[in-house]
């Protein structure tokens, strides 16, 4: 208690001090709107590169199989070229919720650069591959770090533009085209592959490696903008989960809680988002027919 | 694929304008409705390759890509921050495993169809109607807002928020 006998001398302020602080909010506002930006730039080339690396196994799959099984027959390419894809989606399943669970306990930002680290390299080392099971193994991983991405991704723009709902929906509407762009890039570098064959098509996945130096910049900036501003390093999410702690409320306690009975109609949006399925499965089943 | 593509790209931006012409809760179930009837389109009336399939397929591009953009939106409107991430990735990827077994079983359906890849397909494609069933139960964003504030509120009431004694002046 002897701090409570300390005589603090009144702090007195100057002009430019003052001028400082008055600035201080603008700043942070200006900051928090490039940063909404940033965001939207990390995510959209993050799922741009994601469809890339996804369809480049459609257009590589009927060469690809036929040098690694040795083979020309069509109905055995079809076969493991299936199991290869299925492989794929399984990792791609696993992943959107393994790293999504991940990225509500470390934060949003470094578990997508770890994702695309993930993807890209994974992608790369398809090229690799000298036999179907080898092929499988790295899209297996190839799907790991997709699917993460692609759930933090939609999360991560989905807070940073979580001040105005309308020009949050534009943000996603947009970010949501980089799928499209991906499949016309994946088009393009097979158009220019030429002579070069499916393991280079299988190369330039590694690309999407460079967009983690984007995102860590930008997230090196935010944290050192969040400690200037006296914040902790921690994720949006940690932070929220510190809160409940420092509040008293069990964190674990409180989010069953949550899933079970103050947020009633939850199951509802599970099936909702179950319903979606079906235009995965559609588009997995078009990819199958080699259109 | 390019087809495919530009017709996603453009889908897209039908989203914001859908929402606020209609809510989440009827969007759905018109995209829904809509990839139903394009894919149904697409696998029933196509016998052999015609510049009408570049025409379907470019009409499957754009109604597909509305429930994915809608859904993405969806979730980050309903789920708290804290929990956002996992329901992000069961509601938005998990899915995906339904989509390995179709993959797989693309082979079985069409020889049950007697060989006919198009009324496989379409079989596959019936998995839409579960998606109108299930936007029935959808909350349109307003509702979700209020249930989420009802939440915090009973959350409060459980919990009764203890402010950590410090050490002040």
């Amino acid at each position: 208690m002897a701090h409570n006998t300390l005589i603090k001398a009144p702090r007195t302020t100057t002009s430019t001090e003052q001028a400082l602080e008055n600035a201080a909010p603008m700043v942070e506002a200006k900051a928090n709107r490039l940063q909404k930006w940033h965001a939207l730039a990390a995510t959209y080339l993050g799922e741009c590169f994601d469809a890339m690396d996804a369809t480049i196994y459609f257009i590589a799959l009927v060469p690809a199989m036929s040098e690694l099984l040795k083979t020309k027959d069509a109905t055995t390419i079809g076969f493991y070229g299936s199991i290869v894809l299925a492989v794929f989606m399984v990792g791609w399943a696993l992943g959107s919720v393994l790293f999504g669970m991940v990225s509500d306990r470390f934060g949003r930002v470094k578990t997508m650069m770890w994702t695309i680290l993930l993807y890209a390299g994974a992608s790369g080392l398809c090229a690799l591959a000298h036999n179907w099971q080898e092929l499988a193994i790295c899209r297996f991983f190839v799907g790991l770090g997709i699917g993460g991405e692609v759930s933090i991704g939609c999360v991560l723009l989905g807070e940073a533009w979580s001040g105005d709902r309308a020009k949050k929906l534009w943000a996603m509407s947009f970010m949501q085209t980089s799928f499209g762009v991906g499949c016309i890039l994946t088009g393009l570098f097979n158009l220019g592959s030429g002579e070069f064959g499916w393991r280079y098509l299988f190369l330039v996945g590694i690309v999407p490696a460079l967009i983690t130096f984007y995102n860590k910049e930008k997230s090196q900036r935010t944290s050192q903008r969040r400690n200037n501003a006296g914040e902790t390093k921690k994720g949006r999410s940690s932070q929220c989960r510190q809160e409940f702690l420092d509040n008293g409320v069990d964190w674990r306690k409180s989010q069953t809680h949550y899933y079970l009975h103050v947020n009633g109609r939850l199951s509802n949006r599970w099936i909702l988002g179950w319903g979606v399925v079906d235009s995965r499965l559609d588009q997995s089943t078009y990819w199958c027919t080699g259109c | 694929m390019m087809y495919l593509s530009v017709g996603g790209i453009l889908g897209c931006f039908v989203v914001p304008y859908m929402v606020r012409t209609f809510g989440y809760k009827r969007s759905f179930q018109l995209s829904f409705s809509a990839c139903l009837i394009s894919t149904l389109g697409l696998f029933l009336t196509v016998t052999q390759y015609s510049p009408l399939v570049n025409v379907w397929t470019f009409a499957i591009g754009t109604v597909i890509s509305i429930p994915f953009t809608l859904l993405v939106a969806y979730i980050c409107d309903c789920f708290e921050t804290q929990v956002l991430g996992t329901a992000s990735g069961i509601a938005w990827g998990f899915g995906r495993i339904f989509a390995a077994g179709a993959g797989l079983a693309t082979g079985p359906i069409i020889a049950y169809f007697g060989g006919s890849y198009g009324t496989a397909a379409a079989c596959v494609e019936l998995v839409y109607i579960v998606g109108v069933i299930a936007a029935f139960w959808a909350e349109d964003f307003s509702t979700c807002v209020e249930t989420r504030t009802a939440a915090a509120v009973a959350l409060t009431r459980t919990n009764p928020i203890v402010v950590p004694v410090s050490i002040r002046d």
